[in-house]
């Protein structure tokens, strides 16, 4: 327990992890408010489902990637990498609890970021509306949005702690999901002799992940027939980022300090 | 008690610890010379598993890695400015505190120790290098361990600081605990070091008690001042004592010890307005044992002081 005890203590005496926190709130009140009109045209649970879905998955899952990164990038940026190894000197639990204490503060504030939004908007139109019933697949999509922001977060781990630099952790987090995944899936659907494999974007990793808070027949979904299932995508997801944590791991037990 | 065995580490092919073993006994403040590069920090680093090579290091018996609470026994400052720059001096000790499961009251008991209870609360962004040397060491403090491994804890501290840390090592020792102190500030370890463990490029060069070491790098030597030195050097000269008079006009008298002097200026009747014994410091027994060692040698100022070296500018 103690190298838990010591990533709490580091995560919350660090300016950073509130900042992020604070950052991820605001936009999800932000969001709450901005969706009011999207809600009075679609007062059904999918409406609420498109408004509650914006927030998390966007800006509270790119503030649980740096999270992530923060959690093993401020050891290397600043040195305290020492200071940790000497205190805590074996490795792979140390790598456990940077992987795992993070992962279960962005689950927090992911589900914070729901109720925040949710609120938000409901303080505005709750006179006029329903509150929307909570369904097996209602709460599918609030939970899966909420696991794919704790998929950043793991995977900010996994890839700062293969890098071994702060820098490289944010490019890699943010390159990999934005350029990389679409590059290869344009690639995919562009280069003819590519056409037997073109449904293997499916399995790329955040495409995958999406498919965990896809709303339920939603238009996108009814057309995008080659999405892996909920289940499915944060399988391929979360087995992405396992592998890249491992990776980083790996490094980080083989490699001085 | 700490035994270092077969320490080795390399850089790609750069050999930069090489087989190195020894021991440092409890009771006493060993002091870790070596000149630059020698690879003091990185057989420090190597002996808590912080750089991988090969060799084993233990602590009373027990490698670093199988210690349940590691600063309970071991205190480390290797680095004087690791911590994080937004996070109070405060906090950055209670975090290692949690690691060790230590009370969190240890961390202002051990600011205070070291003098900075003052800016406990502050971000230690601002601190000078001599601040956070004082933070180090309270970080090493923090678990009241039976051993102390300090990597150039002098660096940044003021006079003051410099005689309070040796201070506060020479009482650790005396309660029977384990110190090893790397450092550059030789005239201090003299002062401080009862036993010294000396390496250069990598190699193991001494690992004896201080005194044996200073005695190893030169021999005493006797300084007289005289009005009248010619009959004592003509007497010294006949008794087949090596003299040379100094650029000051004192004797040194390099074969023979004070009594010896003492008698032939008596014999020859000259008036003493000095006799005093003199021997190699500490410094000059390393620079003489280290000098084939020193791997970053730079030039003496009067061969690279060219005509205009030393201007704005450089050379033109």
């Amino acid at each position: 327990m103690k190298p838990f005890a010591f990533e709490w203590a580091r995560l919350r005496t660090l300016r950073s992890t509130w900042i992020m926190s604070v950052l991820s709130v605001l936009f999800s009140v932000l969001t709450g408010l901005l969706a009011i009109p999207v809600i009075d045209e679609d007062p059904s649970a999918l409406g609420w489902l498109a408004v509650l879905t914006i927030a998390v998955p966007t800006v509270t899952a790119l503030c649980c990637g740096l999270i992530g990164v923060f959690a093993i990038g401020h050891e290397f940026r600043y040195g305290t990498i020492r200071p940790t190894l000497t205190a805590l000197p074996r490795r792979v639990r140390v790598m456990v609890a940077k992987v795992i204490f993070p992962a279960l503060f962005s689950l927090v504030l992911s589900v914070v970021c729901l109720i925040v939004t949710y609120a938000a908007a409901w303080l505005f139109v709750h006179n006029k509306l329903e509150t929307p019933a909570m369904s097996g697949e209602v709460i599918r999509v609030l939970l899966g949005a909420a696991l794919y922001a704790v998929g950043f977060c793991v995977i900010g781990v996994g890839l700062t702690a293969l890098f071994r630099n702060q820098v490289a952790g944010i490019v890699a987090m943010l390159v990999v999901p934005l350029v990389v995944e679409n590059a290869v899936s344009a690639g995919l659907q562009l280069i003819p002799w590519l056409d037997s494999i073109q449904d293997w974007n499916r399995y790329l990793p955040f495409y995958a992940g999406r498919s965990m808070y896809a709303p339920p027949d939603s238009v996108a979904r009814q057309f995008d027939v080659d999405s892996l299932s909920p289940f499915a995508g944060g399988a391929v997801y979360f087995a992405f980022g396992a592998i890249i944590c491992a990776l980083g791991i790996l490094r980080f037990t083989n490699r001085d300090a | 008690m700490i035994e270092a065995t077969g320490l080795s580490k390399r850089y790609g092919g750069a050999v930069a610890v090489d087989d190195i073993s020894f021991s440092v006994a409890p009771g006493k403040v060993t002091g870790f010379l070596g000149p630059n590069g020698a690879g003091k920090s990185t057989t420090c680093r190597l002996m808590v598993g912080l750089d991988k090579g090969s060799g084993t290091t233990r602590f009373d018996g027990t490698r670093y890695v199988d210690l349940d609470a590691p600063m309970r026994s071991v205190g480390m400052l290797l680095e004087a400015k690791a911590f994080h720059p937004t996070r109070t001096a405060s906090n950055h000790l209670k975090m290692l505190c949690a690691a060790n499961g230590l009370a969190s009251a240890r961390a202002d008991e051990c600011l205070a120790l070291v003098g900075l209870s003052e800016v406990a609360k502050k971000k230690p962004n601002g601190f000078s290098l001599g601040m956070a040397q004082r933070l180090g060491l309270a970080a090493a403090m923090l678990g009241n361990p039976k051993t102390l491994i300090l990597d150039e804890p002098g660096n940044g501290l003021d006079p003051q600081g410099i005689q309070w840390l040796r201070d506060l090592l020479r009482f650790f020792a005396s309660e029977g605990r384990t110190v090893l102190v790397s450092s550059h500030l030789l005239s201090e370890m003299e002062l401080m070091a009862d036993h010294v463990v000396v390496i250069g490029r990598g190699r193991l060069i001494a690992d004896c008690p201080t005194s044996e070491f200073i005695g190893r790098g030169s021999q005493q030597w006797v300084v007289v001042r005289t009005p009248t030195p010619n009959p004592l050097t003509g007497l010294l000269t006949q008794r087949g004592i090596q003299w040379v008079i100094e650029s000051d006009g004192s004797l040194r008298v390099n074969s023979a010890d004070a009594a010896t002097v003492g008698d032939a200026a008596h014999v020859a009747g000259v008036a003493l307005h000095e006799l005093s014994v003199h021997r190699s410091s500490l410094e000059q027994a390393f620079l003489e044992l280290t000098g084939d060692a020193n791997q970053f040698a730079g030039q003496a100022a009067t061969q690279s002081a060219q005509p205009g070296f030393f201007l704005p500018g450089g050379r033109s």
